[in-house]
């Protein structure tokens, strides 16, 4: 059935279906389109950092972006820029200027770097500049324009179609964004493309291509601009992006309406209250119905519906008390939840060099895998071999807790403690591995 | 039986061992000693289906087996039964191995018996059966001796059957022991190419005393370190000296589900001290376990110990475990004891020794005995929450619920999204205290013909609600 209606379409592209504007008029409107966004369009080369095997090394990755206001601010991915230590960018007049990243979010995957404007040579070139659409207006089958930089080929333009506008990743992995659904296009996506503009036949942005997929045809994922647009604004006010947490699950309530024979049923299904979370604490239970947070009232009657509830916690105000009206068995009531924000911090890795040790802030998979009880530590992404942590028997996964006794918080504590201590002969380290401590000495005397 | 007829047979059986440990026996004899004593077990294992739960695929294996009493006591590899005893033991099961059937032993001379699965030992690797009927007259069968004196570089005997392909037929091997390993427990190590029916193959040495058996080399999961890559598999056997399980003969491990009784546990998980450790520490002695797990109601717990607590001695023995790879040592230490043993631990903790009295318990039986229910028309199958489930996922001792050991992918609870592991928490709303309620409640629901069931389930972390469509 899948690969008979892929053929149908495969079909249907390549006869111009009657439908379309007369050939010339169709053309004059691509170009159109073309001439609006094409110059703004950045062919983005960051030098990024990597840490594999424990040492850091560098590489150049290619990717783009479009420059969306005169003040020279950038859109592109987060996965484009992120550990990057400087960013080299070829505007459409050839001429290759650094820029900043100035802010970078790895729940949506958007980055905002800012150009150098002071570094380029030719003083007549006038910034362009690309106008962002409205992503909350597309439709399955309208004609979509990719620009980018596919495998490095800078400057390049592909056609295709809206395919999906609500195409819903369940929430896998950290490069999956739980607060948007996807649009969805055939027009070619490759690597280099990320950070690139989907444009309308208006030349308006509506979405940053992010994401193509392995061994596959035609499948090209774009950011919805309207989210990208918001976490930009966000990033540029306040250069994070901060996000409120209480601590749940979801889930759509379709099989539960079916199964309370209550068709018309409508609200948010509690599916998970993280222990020690404010959601525990105000005595949200798993089982309830959410039916309005705050002012806002919530349904999800599909999966599909999740993001944006979830993006309506996110939303919340930090430190605040927020009523939660819920069912529960029959009976509704409010319950005040008090926000805090989102405990992960992100941020890029660090080298501890001397020990040949990589080390990176908790994420919500660490948090998970390693049952941890609370927020703090680190956790270890390189041991170098031969180096003095790997002759500790520190591996990749494991989370450092404590060294020398002292609690490790996170990424920056960690620097600290490294800088006090990288000079003492011995360091005693408390490590979580598989959930349970393991203790161990780095030693730096006597390496090899 | 009357004192005479016992005796006539203590005397037959004296007279069989006298005739073959004497000395000085050429090969070819020692071969026609043994021949009789040892047979062909054949059984089923049970293979679940993936797709229909309940539905079992038959398999037919074969093993070598050596006849160990007049009665029909057969000795054989302990692979035959899988599935793990207890939450320490590992028996290699996976979650599609039900349990063997359909044992039949095949004589020498071509008689055959049905047989039963008597029960097993995963430290000594063997398992037992028994032959249904009494046999007419008395089996003749092997008397194991002592080990002891075998060392590197003495010839040995392997007696083995060969497959299928050649129907069976004897192999006899003159070999030489190749490599003595002395831990954690003495065995041996022989070159040896020709495949054959190998677990649980007999050993004789030169003087024609049957000192052991072969071990199925259990395979290397990968490589851990770059230089492993240097060590290239060839072809070896291993062979299990006669102390492993000499004791077993006498008394052989009976399987009774209800009442079995695992191996002796202590209930922590460990690490080494090593130098750096003991340095900085300042251990007043070389070598010992430190501890940096304990199970909650385990005999560790109960005995006051704490992590981070540095075992020492045992009942007055220094433990000489400076790397993580010697902890297998400590393990096999504890789990040879009897189950119920009081042992004494010398411990140092924060800068002090101290003495402990530990009162050893049973190891918790494994999820792979569990009582299990299963419910072709909802495609699982479930079974009662065991230790080792609730160890490993960090979940309270006390938590009621029922574990999803089986998923159909094309059934109603496949399609719903119920994962292998899941934890079924509540069904329809209702508690679920433990297998018997459960299936109280599946089978009063499913009464009723429903078009919807909601469970409410818990993976490793993450609690969630799935809805089965029932047709």
């Amino acid at each position: 059935m899948k690969t008979k209606f892929a053929w149908v379409l495969g079909f249907v592209l390549l006869s111009l279906p009657p439908e379309l504007p007369a050939q010339g008029d169709f053309q004059s409107r691509l170009y159109q389109a073309r001439d609006k966004v094409l110059p703004a369009l950045v062919h983005v080369e960051p030098i990024i950092s990597i840490y594999t095997s424990g040492e850091k090394q560098h590489t150049v990755v290619t990717g783009s972006g479009v420059i969306f206001s005169n003040a020279g601010y950038v859109l592109t991915n987060h996965h484009v820029v992120e550990n990057a230590e400087k960013v080299w960018c070829t505007l459409s007049n050839k001429e290759r200027i650094t820029a900043v990243v100035v802010g970078s979010d790895p729940s949506t995957d958007i980055a905002v770097l800012q150009l150098n404007l002071d570094e380029l040579n030719d003083d007549s070139f006038e910034i362009p500049r690309a106008t962002l659409g409205n992503s909350d207006s597309l439709q399955v089958g309208q004609i979509v324009l990719a620009l980018g930089s596919p495998l490095g080929l800078s400057r390049s333009v592909s056609m295709g179609v809206i395919s999906s506008i609500d195409r819903y990743f369940p929430d896998q992995g950290s490069m999956i964004s739980p607060y948007n659904l996807w649009i969805q296009t055939d027009a070619a996506i490759n690597p280099g493309n990320s950070g690139g503009p989907l444009i309308n036949l208006e030349g308006e942005v509506i979405g940053i291509n992010a994401r193509g997929v392995f061994l596959a045809e035609n499948l090209g994922f774009a950011i919805p601009i309207n989210l990208a647009r918001e976490v930009a604004r966000k990033i540029i006010e306040g250069r994070t992006v901060k996000r409120a947490w209480v601590g749940i699950e979801i889930q759509d309530i379709k099989g539960l309406r079916e199964y309370l024979g209550k068709p018309d049923f409508k609200g948010v299904l509690l599916a998970q209250v993280d222990p020690r979370s404010p959601a525990e604490r105000a005595g949200l239970q798993p089982g309830d119905i959410i039916l309005q947070i705050g002012s806002q009232t919530v349904h999800a009657e599909f999966e599909e519906d999740l993001p944006p509830v979830r993006k309506i916690i996110a939303d919340l105000p930090i430190g605040e008390k927020i009523p939660f009206r819920i069912w529960r068995k029959g009976n509704i009531r409010t319950i005040p939840v008090e926000t805090r924000e989102e405990p992960f911090k992100r941020g890029s890795e660090f080298e501890a060099r001397a020990w040949g040790l990589v080390v990176k802030n908790i994420d919500p998979d660490v948090y998970r895998v390693q049952m941890l009880s609370d927020f703090f530590g680190v956790y270890v992404t390189g041991v170098k071999s031969g180096a003095a942590a790997d002759q500790a028997h520190i591996r990749n996964g494991d989370v450092i807790r404590k060294m020398n006794g002292q609690l490790v918080k996170d990424v920056e504590t960690f620097k600290n403690l490294f800088a006090q201590w990288v000079q003492e002969p011995t360091v005693f380290v408390e490590l979580i591995r598989n959930g349970y401590p393991y203790f161990t000495i780095i030693k730096t005397e006597n390496l090899p | 039986m009357p004192d005479a007829a016992r005796l006539r047979i203590g005397m037959l059986a004296l007279l069989i061992t006298w005739s073959y440990v004497a000395p000085a026996q050429d090969a070819r004899a020692i071969f026609e000693t043994f021949r009789p004593r040892i047979c062909l077990v054949s059984y089923y294992q049970n293979i679940a289906s993936q797709s229909r739960i309940g539905s079992f695929f038959k398999v037919k294996q074969y093993r070598i087996g050596i006849i160990v009493n007049e009665r029909g006591l057969i000795m054989v590899s302990s692979d035959v039964y899988p599935l793990s005893l207890d939450i320490i033991s590992s028996g290699g099961a996976s979650f599609f191995s039900g349990e063997p059937t359909d044992f039949k032993v095949k004589l020498h001379d071509g008689r055959e018996y049905a047989a039963e699965f008597i029960g097993k030992d995963d430290l000594a690797r063997v398992a037992f059966i028994q032959i249904a009927e009494k046999p007419v007259e008395p089996l003749p069968y092997v008397t194991f001796e002592s080990a002891d004196t075998l060392s590197i570089g003495d010839g040995i005997y392997l007696l083995e059957l060969l497959g299928k392909r050649y129907d069976f037929q004897p192999i006899f091997t003159p070999l030489t022991i190749n490599a003595v390993i002395t831990h954690p427990k003495k065995k041996f190590l022989v070159n040896n190419s020709i495949s054959a029916l190998s677990s649980g193959g007999l050993v004789i040495d030169r003087r024609g005393r049957a000192v052991g058996i072969t071990l199925k080399s259990q395979t290397e999961g990968g490589f851990h370190t770059p230089s492993e890559f240097e060590e290239l598999r060839k072809d070896y056997l291993e062979i299990a000296p006669t102390e492993w399980f000499q004791r077993l003969i006498e008394s052989p491990p009976v399987l009774v589900k209800s009442i079995h009784r695992g191996k002796a546990w202590m209930g922590i998980r460990m690490q080494a001290l090593t130098p750096e450790l003991k340095a900085y520490w300042k251990v007043p002695s070389e070598g010992g376990v430190v501890v940096n797990r304990i199970y909650p109601d385990s005999p560790a717990e109960r005995a006051g110990l704490q992590i981070g607590d540095i075992i020492l001695e045992v009942d007055g023995q220094k433990l000489p475990i400076t790397r993580d790879e010697d902890l297998d040592r400590f393990q096999a230490l504890i789990r040879q004891l009897p189950h119920d043993a009081r042992i004494s631990l010398k411990i140092y903790r924060n800068g002090k020794l101290m003495r402990r009295a530990l009162q050893l318990e049973a190891a918790p039986p494994a999820i792979d005995l569990a009582a299990n229910y299963q419910i072709p028309r909802l495609g699982i199958e479930v079974r009662e929450l065991t230790r080792d489930v609730l160890y490993e996922n960090d979940l309270p001792l006390d938590l009621n619920g029922v574990y999803v050991y089986r998923v159909d992918r094309a059934s109603p609870a496949g399609l719903a999204g119920l994962e292998i592991g899941d934890i079924i928490l509540q069904v329809n709303y209702q508690n679920v205290k433990n297998l018997t309620s459960f299936r109280r409640t599946i089978d009063q629901i499913l009464a009723q013909n429903p078009k919807k069931i909601m469970f409410f389930v818990r993976d490793q972390k993450k609690t969630r609600f799935v809805f089965l469509d029932v047709h």
